[in-house]
């Protein structure tokens, strides 16, 4: 515990304080929590719900950031959850008040009061206040309010060292002046009482919002402009996201191909070593690869709603996304989801209501996110390998019918298990300001930590789960093979090497077929036969659970092409796929079987590690489940209706 | 006159008159200084559209707005 020698003994045994931080949304509550925090955040949620509960140590106390709120007594999850927090007393509340809106930060300053606890007051944009010409006697408000009252700018520091020394002090006079018990209306008695204190500590009382918010959103909310600004923005940070992400991408995949091959070298060939090289590093590495996409894009969206316009985002959106049954603020993380399914569930915290984020959430997995690419552009290969532009068509096809997909799924659950409007909006558009670097930083790694947290160990333990699926029980190595191997024993030079190669294929993949996975894949055979797969596929989309693009790397295995050739040049995978026969004769990958399989991989939830995060943010497993099944039973359908469509069209 | 919220034009200032629903919705906007008596402004006519309420700037449904009954000031 704490050594801190300085403050006064607490009333707490542990001696450790507890201070809880409250206020309005937008009114710098966060940028203040991380100035008195530094960088010793941590993130969990309340016990039983979904909402975030964000912990710092200040000196020996511990502070609790609150979830934004404007009233104690109101329904909401979140304002329950931060009545619960102030009845049970803390040591000491901070409430941020924002400057410019004194007049509503009071009211829930009153509740507040009402409660009996400590309370310090951080009057929050003094500098935007002066500049906007208004004059608050803090000193007045302070004798209002019976508690210190200390105007600070959280951005700049201004104020801070004032506002520690508050804190510090432990016995904070229990207030004086409450508003007094309301009777018919209680916003109205309230408000009279924030309006007269008001009154008394302000010199100029109406205020003028910006000039600049004011004509940025004559533009930004406009029904027609603002949507093509919106829809400009997301390009902008899709563009970000998929072209800065590849340089540390291919960082991290050579970095890890690199320990991989050490670990190779420098240990004796066993099953350890195995394990090490492709469970291990290679489950690490492909985990580690999503997280510059997910950096990029959550220090996106940190500028972005630190400087206002994510509100103006979610209320331009908000009548088009109504149709649909979601709110404008899911459309976020629909976009997000283009790029992963994990980071884009992550983002749903933004959607306050909880039926439209759990609705989110299900129809996420079902955008084209960008582990679905390879895959795409297997199957973009197989169909016309002659044409790019067709391929591009696929490719459109595929991302239009994920969007399709969510839309309709929507549609549906908003008539059956998820019943009822979206909740309205009632969203604040706070004023343009330039966003925190630091703020942007802090909330970039705390994301990244949950995602390696949550994501990251279930990625880990499926890939080595999958590695021994995939390798046990171990089989003799083909009749060809050996006779192979003892040719090129005979040998030297590029003939021998050449002829270990196929010998080492023909080995990787009968280990594969006599592996579990393999007779897996064979046991399912007959479920995914009217689909137009074979076994082999069968091997890949159980492979795909630990991410879908190693469907891949296993179908070029089970095809005999060798993974690594299948990296270097793909062409030659696709050659060897599009020549694969089954056992009568006839082609594996005919066009129906193409397209088919492209309609499953778009529709299938192939991602344990989206299912783990699912679980983390409903705090349920029913919906992870749920998911699953949906989706899998969306798939499977889909690809069965288009294969056997396609095949009575005589299309082959 | 008495007017719904959802009909001002854009600039249009208001005292509201009655509030027909107790909605958590209308709660929400009740707290953040939408009362019986007060004052409001509407910047933005539409769906959503846009209030300015206390010096701050709100978006909300129409579907919200059109519980709010208001008497337009000159």
């Amino acid at each position: 515990m704490s050594a801190s020698c300085c403050p006064p003994a607490t009333s707490t045994a542990r001696g450790i304080r507890t201070i809880a931080l409250a206020g309005n949304p937008n009114s710098g509550k966060t940028t203040l929590f991380n100035a008195l925090t530094g960088m010793r955040a941590q993130t969990a949620n309340y016990p039983g719900t979904t909402v975030e509960r964000r912990v710092g140590r200040f000196e020996d106390s511990e502070i609790i950031d609150l979830p934004g709120l404007y009233d104690l007594e109101a329904l909401s999850e979140e304002e329950r959850i931060a009545a619960r927090v102030i009845t049970a007393k803390p040591d000491a509340v901070i409430i941020v008040a924002d400057a410019l809106n004194l007049s509503r930060s009071l009211f829930l300053t009153s509740q507040i009061l009402e409660h009996g606890v400590p309370v310090v007051m951080a009057l929050n944009m003094m500098d935007l206040a002066e500049e906007a010409g208004l004059k608050i006697d803090a000193g007045k408000l302070a004798q209002e309010l019976g508690c210190p009252v200390i105007p600070i700018v959280a951005r700049s520091g201004r104020g801070l060292d004032d506002l520690r020394a508050a804190i510090r002090r432990p016995a904070v006079a229990t207030p004086a002046t409450t508003c007094g018990a309301c009777n018919d209306c209680r916003f109205k008695t309230r408000y009279a009482w924030t309006d007269a204190i008001a009154g008394r500590v302000m010199h100029h009382q109406s205020v003028t919002t910006h000039k600049l918010t004011e004509r940025l959103d004559h533009v930004l909310t406009h029904p027609v402009i603002g949507v093509m600004a919106f829809v400009a923005v997301m390009l902008g940070v899709f563009f970000l996201i998929f072209q800065m992400a590849t340089i540390p991408m291919d960082l991290i995949d050579g970095l890890f191909s690199q320990a991989g091959a050490w670990v190779a070298q420098h240990l004796p060939a066993n099953d350890l070593r195995e394990l090490l090289v492709q469970g291990v590093i290679g489950g690490v590495g492909g985990m580690l690869v999503f997280l510059p996409q997910i950096c990029i894009l959550f220090f996106c969206l940190a500028l972005l709603e630190d400087t206002g316009y994510l509100a103006r985002a979610a209320f331009v959106m908000d009548r088009l996304m109504r149709h649909v049954g979601l709110p404008g603020n899911s459309f976020v993380p629909l976009l997000s989801a283009h790029a992963c399914a994990i980071p884009a569930i992550m983002a749903t915290r933004v959607i306050e209501d909880k039926r439209d984020r759990l609705m989110t959430i299900m129809v996420l997995p079902l955008i084209s996110c960008s582990a679905r690419i390879p895959v795409y552009s297997m199957l973009a290969a197989l169909l016309f390998a002659d044409s790019a532009w067709k391929a591009a068509v696929v490719f459109t096809g595929a991302y239009l019918l994920g969007v399709l997909a969510a839309l309709v799924v929507s549609f549906a659950l908003k008539r059956t298990i998820l019943r009822g409007e979206s909740r309205p909006l009632v969203l604040e558009l706070p004023s343009y300001k330039l966003p925190s670097l630091r703020t942007a930083v802090l909330m970039t790694m705390d994301r990244a930590w949950v995602f390696i947290k949550n994501a990251g160990t279930v990625i880990l333990a499926i890939s080595i789960i999958l590695w021994a699926l995939a390798t046990y029980p171990k089989s003799e190595p083909p009749r060809e093979a050996v006779a192979l191997q003892e040719q090129a024993a005979k040998l030297t030079g590029a003939e021998a090497q050449e002829l270990q190669k196929q010998a080492d294929r023909l080995i990787g993949r009968s280990a594969l077929e006599n592996s579990v996975a393999g007779r897996v894949g064979r046991w399912i055979e007959p479920v995914l036969q009217p689909l137009g797969f074979d076994w082999q596929i069968g091997i890949g989309i159980i492979s795909s659970f630990a991410a879908r693009e190693v469907v891949v790397s296993t179908l070029a295995v089970v095809y005999g092409v060798g993974e690594d050739v299948a990296e270097e040049n793909p062409d030659s995978l696709y050659d060897s796929l599009r020549k694969a026969e089954r056992t009568d004769g006839t082609k594996v990958f005919t066009t129906a079987t193409c397209v088919s399989l492209l309609v499953f991989y778009v529709l299938a939830m192939q991602c344990l590690a989206t299912q783990a995060v699912t679980r983390r943010e409903t705090n349920s497993w029913k919906w992870p489940v749920f998911q699953l099944l949906y989706m899998t039973v969306l798939a499977y359908g889909a690809a069965l209706v288009t294969f056997q469509v396609l095949r009575a069209f005589g299309v082959t | 006159m008495n007017r719904r919220l959802d009909e001002l034009p854009s600039g249009a200032h208001a005292v509201v008159h009655k509030i027909d629903s107790a909605d958590a919705a209308l709660h929400r906007l009740m707290a953040m200084g939408l009362c019986v008596g007060r004052e409001v402004q509407v910047v933005r006519h539409g769906n959503p559209l846009i209030l300015r309420l206390l010096g701050a700037r709100v978006g909300i449904s129409s579907r919200v707005a059109r519980h709010v009954i208001v008497e337009q000031r000159a």
